[in-house]
């Protein structure tokens, strides 16, 4: 759901990094939160449990500057993946202007990532969205662990799309920068098709 | 796609910063903040510089809409009202055409009688106001868009809408803002 305010120049949207529990999403944000100048970093709100889970959700904003005229926001949200969590995943999806789908590449972890990825499709369909239509775009993280999925596998069984994968080590931040501008970008795009003005 | 959008045109924007002035006066609240159950800053009045009210719009987005969902459990159609309670501080929320949330701080120099019965006053003032900004099924009116354009068929269901390849010139731009921002 984005803001856009014609009067002030200024566009807000939301973009929200999804994918099963562990997979590496707060990670995404930490690792942007720490690459800002100190001056002119404002704060990441994380609400975890003790166990470093999170529980509602970490946000970030981002303040992106003048692109195109429009003083542009761009607002990191991920969801919680464990499985129990359902009901808080499905609110911070609310108003969601464009998904990264965060993967885990690792063989043990196929299955959460199929069950991760039809429980977006589901959600999306609750909240009157539809997942072939949303700016989308996928992560292959943990691409350094030992027991891996090839990028050519983990594409054929979650990308129906098509859409640009991004292969990412999120600890080190391989990866990380390309899936945040890609997801930026496509929003972007979509957002000024519909209101070109 | 039936997602909601708000798009803020200059009148809607004037009248609702009239409304929010007005509701800080007579409410006698520090400060209020007008932002979408999604957790978007529509319009913020008084005393927020110490603050940061993206974060807070955040939070607050994500308290509301989380109340809302309780409200459903215990079969109420939903919490109109919150109110927090602090030593020096106060939060009132309430929920305006079901879709935004006006957040008011208040301290002991106001009671919440006063900031219930203004807030009354302010949503019958926004509500309508608020409507107009609400842009629904933006997919339609992107479909509209295109077919006076260029008369391009509406992409069929299932077949990713052509605009995800078609228009790259975003790419520079958001490489641009983001190497300035992380320099
Ligand atoms: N080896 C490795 N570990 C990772 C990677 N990304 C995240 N992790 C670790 O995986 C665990 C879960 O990450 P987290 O970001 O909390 O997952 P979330 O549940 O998706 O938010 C943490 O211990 C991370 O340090 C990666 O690319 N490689
Ligand atoms: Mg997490």
């Amino acid at each position: 759901m984005s803001l856009i305010n014609y009067s002030s120049k200024e566009i807000t949207c939301k973009i929200v990094y999804y994918g099963p529990g562990r997979c590496g999403k707060t990670t995404n944000l930490q690792y942007i939160y720490g690459k800002i100048p100190d001056a002119k970093r404002s704060s990441m709100v994380s609400l975890a449990t003790e166990k470093d889970r999170t529980l509602f959700f970490d946000f970030l904003p981002l303040e992106l500057g003048d692109i195109a005229g429009y003083k542009t926001r761009v607002q990191l949200y991920t969801v919680p993946g464990q499985v129990f969590y359902n009901s808080t995943r499905k609110l911070v999806l609310q108003g969601a202007d464009g998904i990264v789908f965060v993967a885990d590449s690792q063989v043990d972890l196929w299955q959460e990532n199929t069950e991760s990825l039809a429980n977006l499709r589901d959600n999306l369909g609750i909240l009157g969205m539809d997942i072939s239509k949303v700016p989308l775009v996928m992560q292959y993280n943990k691409r350094d662990m030992p027991n891996i999925v090839s990028v050519a596998e983990l594409d054929h069984a979650l990308n129906f799309r098509k859409v640009p994968h991004y292969e990412a080590v999120a600890t080190t931040g391989a990866g990380v920068f390309d899936t945040l501008k890609a997801i930026s970008a496509l929003v972007l795009q979509s957002l000024s098709a519909k209101y070109r003005r | 796609m039936t997602n909601i959008q708000f798009v803020l045109s200059d009148d809607i924007n004037r009248a609702v910063e009239a409304s929010m002035g007005r509701y800080l006066k007579d409410s006698r609240a520090s400060c209020v903040l007008l932002l979408s159950k999604s957790g978007h800053l529509i319009s913020q009045a008084g005393f927020t510089s110490n603050f940061n009210v993206q974060s807070i719009a955040a939070l607050i987005g994500g308290i509301f809409t989380s109340t809302q969902a309780l409200a459903k459990i215990v079969d109420e159609e939903k919490f109109k009202v919150m109110f927090q309670e602090g030593k020096n501080w106060n939060v009132y929320f309430c929920l305006i055409s079901d879709q935004f949330i006006l957040a008011t701080v208040f301290d002991k120099s106001t009671v919440v009688g006063m900031i219930r019965h203004a807030a009354g006053e302010a949503e019958r003032e926004m509500s309508p106001v608020l409507a107009r900004a609400i842009v629904a099924d933006t997919d339609q009116a992107a479909r509209d868009l295109s077919q006076e354009m260029d008369q391009a068929p509406a992409p069929a269901a299932g077949v990713p809408a052509p605009q995800e390849e078609a228009l790259p010139d975003f790419n520079q731009a958001v490489e641009d803002a983001l190497s300035k921002l992380f320099s």
